[in-house]
């Protein structure tokens, strides 16, 4: 499984000078700002930098933009976690927990747990990418449209767990998100939902949406305090603090690993990856653990499961675009661009014979963690400062943030217009109690859906036992059915062999 | 207990998100009934609007169709300067430029909010609104509107 002399020479490709390291410092804290930036994106960055790769040997340029990718997917964290706004849509499930305990005045630890649980993820993805990269291409070939949709059913569905009073609103509005998720366009050239608007026929920009819904919407709701954190106490930037939550995270070593698991298999399904790895993982988590009420209202756990997932996902993402020159997302897109710049063709073929470069890609990786620890640490004190300042300077800023980012992702004032509508829609939703994660998680996987389940009917003409015949598609439906029923199937059982008058 | 106040919003919102299904189906229908049009959208449409009659018959069963539970949150009223600020905000945007709209809105916000000191409220908003906008039209690679700085 493991070609020793091809890891012999990417250890030399690596370590024979120093210039491919020259990059990684810079790729990282580039990273970090993108992903700490609500609105910009790792895949702007990778772009914008894209090139620079040019005057770059293709090592160098990969550790590039891989240290831009590491330092992104820990940065889209920091929004998420002081602010409420997910910097991408890998991290929303990181707000889930991390924003409540922000506002518990816990925003140091929540911060080192996600710093942690990022580092490990991604140093546990890419040690099973370097174990695994080969058989885990063969597997993702196998993946078929059912596949991917059995995948964003069982995400969609697990939405109800999410909200437990209010499940019928939760369903409601994760259904109504997916519905939304499907305006414009479909496979076959059909445009709906339009109301003909130009602008909507590429479909409702997500991005944009999901600003309004949860930045905007939350900073109304935020408007007339005086502080994230309302105890001036509990305001403080302390260094133990963070490094505490950098311990917390190791004392869930089960949470970890599952994250990582779920981040480097469903990271690797092309069209999928973190955006739906970090949800799984943390309904996964909410499901299994002893208190599940306690999830969505600070429970470190929480941050654990999203962090760990969505940065195992990279090294997923990455299994893909080497192993089958298919990228996962935008991010490996751009890098998908850097290998074109370089007359390189990712694949079965280029895994055979460039091992080298495969395995050095990967090594670096395993160095860049721990650059991405010490740069990290040093720029959480600085971020963490936001909570000092008064709300009536925050607002204003995030909402101005938000719009102009939403400005750079569509390049006109449809992202500005897309923000203010969905900052009313998601404020109104979250008033009457509906699941504002649910709705945005819903838009995201609406096209997502539909494209695989088209593509589904088209391979199968129709016939709905074509579904018997793919044993992965039955195996992750029957994990659905577990996770919604399991429990109530255990405890019916438990009734049952309890004597009566027991 | 949890005591319930009258409040229209809960079941106006409940109403629109069923209205906005229907009209969806509608559309998707009349641009075309094929199944491969319909294969999603049609199933989970029907989903959506038995749900609602699901929670409004619970609703009518309990006697909350009309109310809410007093969770002693903010009333809407309360926030509704805020929404409508920002609304003016971004629909000024493509009138005012970036950089101007910006500074105004920064500083109306920090009015609206009890904000004082002039020397303060001046300086934050025309460095954060000329500095934002600056760095993000440097940035990215669209030209952005403004009506001070270089476009």
């Amino acid at each position: 499984m493991i070609d020793l002399a091809a890891v012999e020479q990417a250890l030399a490709l690596l370590f024979t000078n120093f210039s491919p390291w020259m990059v990684v410092v810079p790729g990282i804290i580039i990273g970090l700002i993108f992903g700490a930036t609500p609105g910009l994106q790792i895949s702007m960055a990778m772009a914008i930098f894209l090139p620079m790769t040019l005057y770059m040997d293709f090592v160098q340029a990969m550790l590039f933009l891989t240290a831009i990718f590491t330092g992104g997917s820990f940065g889209s964290g920091i929004p998420a976690i002081l602010m409420n706004i997910p910097g991408t849509s890998s991290a929303i499930a990181t707000a889930f927990d991390g924003y409540p305990m922000a506002r518990q005045g816990k925003h140091n630890q929540a911060l080192g747990v996600a710093l942690a649980s990022s580092v490990i993820g991604v140093l546990m993805g890419y040690l099973i990418l370097f174990l695994m990269i080969q058989p885990l291409s063969f597997m993702v070939l196998k993946l078929g449209p059912a596949e991917m949709f059995a995948v964003i059913l069982w995400g969609m569905t697990l939405i109800a767990t999410l909200r437990g009073e209010h499940m019928l609103k939760g369903l409601m509005a994760g259904f109504v998100g997916m519905l939304v998720g499907t305006i414009g366009f479909n496979e076959l050239g059909m445009a709906r939902g339009t109301m003909g608007q130009t602008f909507l026929l590429d479909g409702v920009p997500v991005i944009p949406a999901m600003m309004g819904m949860f930045a905007a919407s939350e900073l109304f709701k935020l408007a007339n305090k005086g502080y994230i954190v309302e105890s001036e106490a509990s305001r403080k930037v302390k260094i133990s603090e963070i490094f505490q939550g950098f311990k917390m995270a190791v004392t869930y070593p089960w949470v970890l690993i599952r994250g990582g698991f779920i981040g480097v298999f469903v990271g690797a399904v092309p069209g999928v990856g973190s955006s739906v790895s970090n949800l799984l993982s943390y309904v996964e988590t909410q499901r299994r653990d002893k208190d599940p009420s306690s999830f969505g209202k600070g429970n470190p756990k929480g941050v654990v499961a999203s962090e760990s997932a969505n940065s195992t996902s990279e090294a997923g993402s990455m299994a893909t675009l080497l192993a089958l020159g298919i990228p996962g997302g935008g991010a490996t897109a751009v890098m998908l661009a850097a290998f074109a710049m370089h007359n390189i063709t990712g694949g079965p073929q280029f895994i055979r014979q460039q091992t080298d470069v495969v395995y050095a890609i990967i090594f670096a990786n395993f160095a860049q963690v721990f650059l991405l620890m010490v740069i990290g640490l040093l720029f959480i004190p600085l971020l963490a400062n936001i909570v000092k300042v008064p709300m009536r300077y925050l607002i204003p800023s995030v909402l101005v943030l938000a719009v102009m980012g939403s400005f750079g992702l569509t390049g006109n004032m449809t992202g500005p217009a897309t923000v203010l509508i969905f900052a009313v829609v998601g404020w109104l939703l979250r008033h009457y109690g509906y699941s504002v994660p649910a709705a945005v998680i819903g838009m995201l996987l609406g096209a997502m859906a539909e494209k695989s389940l088209l593509h589904s009917y088209q391979i199968s003409g129709g016939n709905l036992a074509y579904v018997l015949e793919r044993p992965v598609t039955l195996i992750i439906l029957a994990l659905l059915l577990i996770s919604l029923f399991g429990q109530h199937l255990v405890n019916w059982f438990r009734r049952r062999r309890q004597p009566l008058g027991a | 207990m949890t005591t319930h106040k009258r409040d229209y919003g809960d079941l106006l919102v409940l109403m629109a998100l069923a209205g906005f299904t229907l009209w969806y189906l509608m559309d998707a229908i009349r641009v075309s009934s094929a199944i491969q049009n319909l294969l999603l959208i049609l199933p989970l449409s029907l989903v959506v609007l038995a749900i609602v009659l699901l929670e409004v018959a619970i609703r009518l069963k309990q006697g909350t169709l009309l109310t809410r539970p007093d969770d002693g949150g903010e009333p809407l009223h309360r926030t509704l300067p805020v929404v409508g600020l920002f609304a003016a905000y971004v629909i000024s945007l493509e009138t005012l430029g970036f950089d101007v709209a910006t500074v105004l809105f920064v500083a109306l916000f920090l009015l609206l909010k009890g904000e004082r000191n002039w020397l303060l409220l001046g300086g934050y908003s025309l460095a954060f609104g000329f500095g934002t906008a600056f760095f993000f039209a440097e940035m990215l690679p669209y030209p952005m509107h403004m009506l001070v700085l270089p476009d």
